[in-house]
């Protein structure tokens, strides 16, 4: 298999539209100084690898992310969400390093919710991909 | 001479057919809810997760259930449940989201989501056994079985 994760979070990490409210984009885990107390929040964004089933005749494999945009206020975290979204939702064919990734699409739309500790306001999706399992040329 | 054609419904068993349906996908729930590996770690300072089941839905009436845990399982308010579909859902409760997808404290642990991925690719073997115990006692259109 190929490790599509981290050419999901460059696209976020590269996209316009989220580059202009953060760049804080983490995968897995929050970064330091993300996960701040109330009055202090900051936006940003965790992206958690869900795994996905490799197929068994073909190199192709269905993958999932979420990602968890965090904001200052809900109304933040869903405009940030929203750019999430809109940068990988209904995204054809690419290549980059030989990691082919078919096709990306937010299959649930964002989701509100509110981090435990912090109470910092969050909006979560599930993004699926279909990516191959072997090095494209 | 040319002949008609009369298509006639067999109205009672579109009945039986929503509902073998209904078993198909409610048993595909019920295989994640076996499958599943629930983590016995608390998520911060949220507790263990108790409870979680299975529940269907045909054409916007209940009509299956389980539980785990012993609490009856309310319809989510986000869920739809349209007269023309079969819907069915499985999961746990608070705080298992936070243990499936993590805090900003806590790394996700995507309990759910691997067992769905298991149950995933058999699915169509489990809907088709249930389905055909339902529709067993269904007598074929016009008469003869």
């Amino acid at each position: 298999m190929i490790d599509a994760f981290g050419r999901i979070l460059d696209e976020l990490r590269d996209d316009a539209g989220v580059l202009a409210i953060t760049d804080r984009v983490r995968g897995h885990v929050p970064g330091p100084n993300d996960a701040k107390g109330a009055g202090e929040y900051v936006p940003f964004v965790v992206v958690i690898d869900m795994g996905g089933l490799p197929l068994t005749k073909t190199p192709v494999q269905f993958a999932r992310v979420t990602v968890r945009a965090y904001g200052v206020t809900p109304q933040g975290a869903k405009s940030l969400y929203v750019a999430c979204s809109n940068a990988l939702h209904d995204v054809g064919p690419r290549l980059d390093s030989s990691i082919g990734i078919y096709r990306s699409q937010d299959v649930t739309g964002g989701d509100e919710g509110a981090d435990p500790r912090t109470k910092q306001p969050y909006v979560e999706g599930v993004i699926d991909y279909i990516v191959a399992t072997a090095a494209v040329a | 001479m040319a002949r008609g054609s009369r298509v006639v419904l067999n109205r009672a068993a579109f009945d039986a057919i929503t509902l073998a349906e209904a078993d198909g996908v409610f048993e595909v729930a019920k295989e994640v809810l076996d499958v599943v590996n629930v983590p016995d770690a608390p998520a911060f300072g949220q507790g263990l997760i108790e409870g979680g089941g299975a529940v269907a839905w045909a054409a916007g009436k209940k009509v299956g259930g389980t539980t785990i845990g012993g609490k009856a399982i309310a319809k989510p308010r986000g869920l739809k449940t349209p007269s023309n579909q079969v819907v069915a859902i499985v999961g746990f409760g608070f705080p298992a989201r936070f243990v499936e997808l993590g805090t900003v404290d806590t790394h996700a642990n995507p309990f759910l989501t691997r067992a769905v991925m298991q149950v995933t690719p058999g699915a169509d073997v489990i809907i088709s056994k249930a389905t055909a115990r339902r529709l067993a006692g269904v007598r074929a259109y016009g008469g003869r079985s």
